[in-house]
């Protein structure tokens, strides 16, 4: 029908920002833990969900 | 109704020392041990696995103790006995700690045994501690195996990261 069938691989694209993982790759483990759980912190500070018992640092 | 979540992201300095001090044999899972391998979605609890071995079991008992457990969302009266006996006669168990969520589990879903997943991990020194990270492939497993949407999320950001990580080191091979 004048089209071509054509098979082949392209990268996956899941939406994931790459750039974000760069960063993070820059950092070594203990770097990357400290910057997730600042994240993380912030993360339930803004979060509308209830928030569970508390713990005492 | 939505679920609850932390008051805080954990202390992982005083939830991984200990282990690491009374020589518990673990290996860091979870979204932290995501974290630990590059990824950048968030964790609110700390994951380890840990080797039913009955000495392990004892170290465990005795870490634990020091950092200070009581079972996450059960009854405040209702009696836990912190002991050898008690974690052998269990598996997977969530706590609240003074410094933060914690679950150490024995049985992992999409991995098939404790030495398998430990085969697999890396020691990475993190803050001055040697702790075991689960490989990527193992943390893919695992969040398949949950399959809630959140681990989903995680699953397609992780297989991303392991094909970065594998791209680099093939780059750096060949330089």
């Amino acid at each position: 029908m004048g089209d071509d069938l054509v098979l082949g691989l392209k990268p996956r694209d899941a939406g994931i920002d790459r750039t974000q993982i760069d960063e993070r790759l820059k950092l070594n483990e203990g770097e990357r833990l400290d910057y997730g759980v600042a994240f993380a912190d912030q993360m339930i500070a803004i979060s509308p969900r209830p928030k569970r018992e508390g713990w005492t640092p | 109704m939505m679920e609850a979540i932390p008051p805080k992201a954990p202390n992982l300095r005083r939830l991984l020392g200990p282990l690491v001090t009374h020589g518990v044999n673990f290996v860091l899972i979870g979204g932290m041990a995501g974290i630990a391998r590059g990824s950048s979605l968030p964790s609110y609890d700390l994951d380890v696995a840990y080797s039913r071995d009955k000495a392990n079991v004892k170290r465990l008992v005795s870490a634990l103790e020091e950092i200070g457990v009581r079972l996450r969302g059960a009854p405040a009266d209702l009696p836990f006995q912190l002991d050898e006996r008690t974690i052998e006669n269990g598996a997977n168990f969530t706590f609240i700690t003074p410094f933060g969520d914690f679950d150490v589990l024995a049985d992992v879903a999409g991995i098939r045994s404790y030495d398998q997943l430990a085969a697999g991990s890396e020691e990475k020194e993190i803050w001055g501690l040697p702790v075991q990270v689960a490989s990527l492939d193992h943390l893919i497993a695992m969040k398949r195996a949950a399959n809630r949407p959140k681990d989903r999320n995680m699953v397609e950001e992780y297989i991303v990261l392991a094909d970065e990580i594998r791209r680099r080191e093939k780059a750096d091979s060949e330089s």
